[in-house]
């Protein structure tokens, strides 16, 4: 290897780098891969950014470097230090888009008068109900994503806001075989139905991602009779529960590799789909359109319920649970069920 | 032949050295940096853009196969070099101006051609819009080349041919490339990068 000018190529290596990490926002913005996103791309001014870093790459090293003209790194060395630089372009927007999604993304109880109370001990959790809660109300359990618990902690404010007593427990690292996740959730039912402000004849389970698989598996597990389950995007009706790179759709890297549970989630998916009871309650599954792990087109159905379907426009996997029209149909149907009006059996309703 | 060669080239490069502006334009066109580095950015652009599992499979296998191929290519045309050496037109004939260094290697067939034409034609196997942009920027490289007073058109006439050459051959012999490419995503897959 001759790199002949330290200057050039370490130029060079630098305006590469560049050029990838702009490449890379283009096709954030374009794709979209949120995993791979410094800023919201759906504000217009935003998506200049990938352009704006290529543009500014290539006026930097070829207005800064009138040395391209004499010898420098060709053929092999350019491969090499252009390989040098995508794996830094990637490293360098993996690690920027994690960090940013903070300042992205914020998902709170802001503006909601709920409070919450944490329960340590057999089943950790944290129960969310109205600031000037009086009286029983109704009680819903939701189930969260393991690696998608501050969605489901906006959806159980929303929820509370909404005048249930939202139970929201934790997933313990032993809870990740299908027995103990059922036990988890029955006990968590029971805990529920246990406090002094809630009706335990009125209760209702929610659950987002693979705690919607675990909602819709719980049928007879639990003891007390459920007036209503809904589950949010549950996975046992993705195409694939390997979706690799298709995670970048939905999340960070970081997020994605929470997301893969170390390898034990398709497993746990599938169990907990082999496991599953028809439940006596009538079931609602939420989907949303733009959600590409278990995207509306491509999901398989439900083979052992009858359920009643529907589409969220717009939204993605994670935001299915923190959308506004899902919580307007949640609260609509919920509703409806706890009345016991007869629901719609195994039809597909799209919004 | 060499005659034809000769005077296309000639034509061409009787353009450089007349306008600093467009000499400048031609360096930038046709140096080992600009043109090269978008070329293998668009093929990592193929890497990222596939919007599903099926789309990404392929569009992966796609630049790994382009990889392949360039790497098959730059063997044989080393092996090439050692039988075959033809002189740089500014070493062969008075009166050529070179917009660029004097480089010392064969000037047939062109490398930069072999390289830009098997991320060309790559592209165009999986994408039109892409295909059609990566054989846009391949040919100005040739020409710009050409006018710098590096290459005779045969150089990148040949060059295009062995790089597009090579691509057709590698997608021919896919299932014996299979192998390298399952193995490669099978790695990115392991990184949540396939």
């Amino acid at each position: 290897m001759k790199f002949v000018s330290a200057y050039i190529a370490l130029g060079y290596l630098a305006f590469a780098t560049v050029t990838v990490l702009g490449l890379l926002q283009v096709l954030a913005a374009w794709v979209p891969l949120r995993g791979l996103a410094f800023a919201d791309y759906r504000r217009p001014a935003w998506r200049a950014l990938g352009p704006a870093l290529i543009v500014a790459a290539y006026a930097w090293f070829f207005g800064t470097r009138r040395e391209i003209i004499s010898p420098g790194p060709a053929g092999a060395e350019l491969m090499v230090l252009f390989s040098g630089a995508v794996f830094a372009g990637v490293v360098l927007t993996l690690g920027a888009a994690s960090a940013l999604r903070p300042y992205r993304v914020r998902i709170g109880l802001v503006g909601l008068r709920v409070k919450s109370r944490r329960l340590s001990g057999a089943v950790p959790a944290e129960i969310l109900r109205m600031a000037d809660h009086d009286g029983r109300a109704p009680g819903i359990l939701v189930l969260a994503d393991p690696a998608l618990m501050p969605a489901a902690r906006a959806l159980a404010a929303q929820l509370a806001a909404s005048g249930y007593v939202a139970f929201l427990p934790s997933w313990p690292r032993g809870a990740l075989g299908c027995a103990a996740a059922k036990a988890l959730a029955a006990a968590a039912l029971e805990a529920l139905a246990a406090l002094p402000d809630v009706d335990g004849a009125d209760l209702a389970v929610v659950g987002h991602g693979l705690g919607g698989d675990l909602a819709l598996a719980l049928g007879n597990a639990v003891l007390r009779p459920v007036r209503a389950v809904v589950a949010l995007a549950p996975l046992h009706m993705a195409p694939c529960l390997r979706p690799g790179m298709g995670l970048l759709h939905e999340m960070t890297y970081a997020e994605a590799w929470a997301w893969n549970l170390g390898g034990r989630r398709a497993p746990l998916v599938r169990s907990l789909a082999a496991a599953g009871d028809a439940a006596a309650s009538p079931v609602l599954v939420l989907l949303g359109q733009a959600d590409s792990l278990v995207p509306p087109a491509g999901s398989a159905g439900l083979q052992t319920q009858k359920h009643e379907r529907r589409v969220i426009p717009g939204a993605t996997h994670i935001t299915l649970a923190t959308s506004c029209d899902t919580l307007a149909v949640l609260l609509a149907w919920l509703a409806r069920a706890r009345a016991g009006e007869p629901q719609v059996a195994a039809v597909e309703v799209r919004q | 032949m060499m005659s034809l060669d000769w005077q296309v080239f000639r034509a061409l490069n009787s353009l450089a050295g007349r306008w600093p502006p467009f000499d400048g334009l031609v360096q930038f066109l046709m140096n080992d940096y600009a043109l090269t580095t978008a070329l293998t950015v668009l093929l990592v652009a193929l890497w990222f853009r596939g919007r599903t599992a099926q789309e990404r499979e392929a569009d992966q296998a796609t630049v790994v196969y382009a990889i392949m191929a360039l790497l098959l290519a730059s063997a044989v045309v080393k092996g090439m070099n050692l039988l075959f050496f033809r002189q740089r037109p500014f070493t062969a004939h008075d009166g050529v101006t070179l917009l660029f260094y004097y480089p010392s290697d064969s000037s047939l067939p062109s490398n930069s051609a072999i390289v830009a034409f098997v991320f060309a034609a790559s592209l165009y196997r999986r994408s039109l819009p892409l295909g059609i942009g990566a054989y846009a920027l391949a040919m100005l490289l040739g020409l710009a080349r050409i006018v710098g007073g590096v290459h005779y058109p045969l150089d990148i006439a040949a060059g295009a041919a062995l790089g597009m050459g090579f691509v057709a051959l590698v997608w021919r012999i896919r299932p014996i490339c299979n192998p390298v490419v399952r193995a490669v995503r099978a790695l990115a897959d392991r990184l949540l990068l396939a």
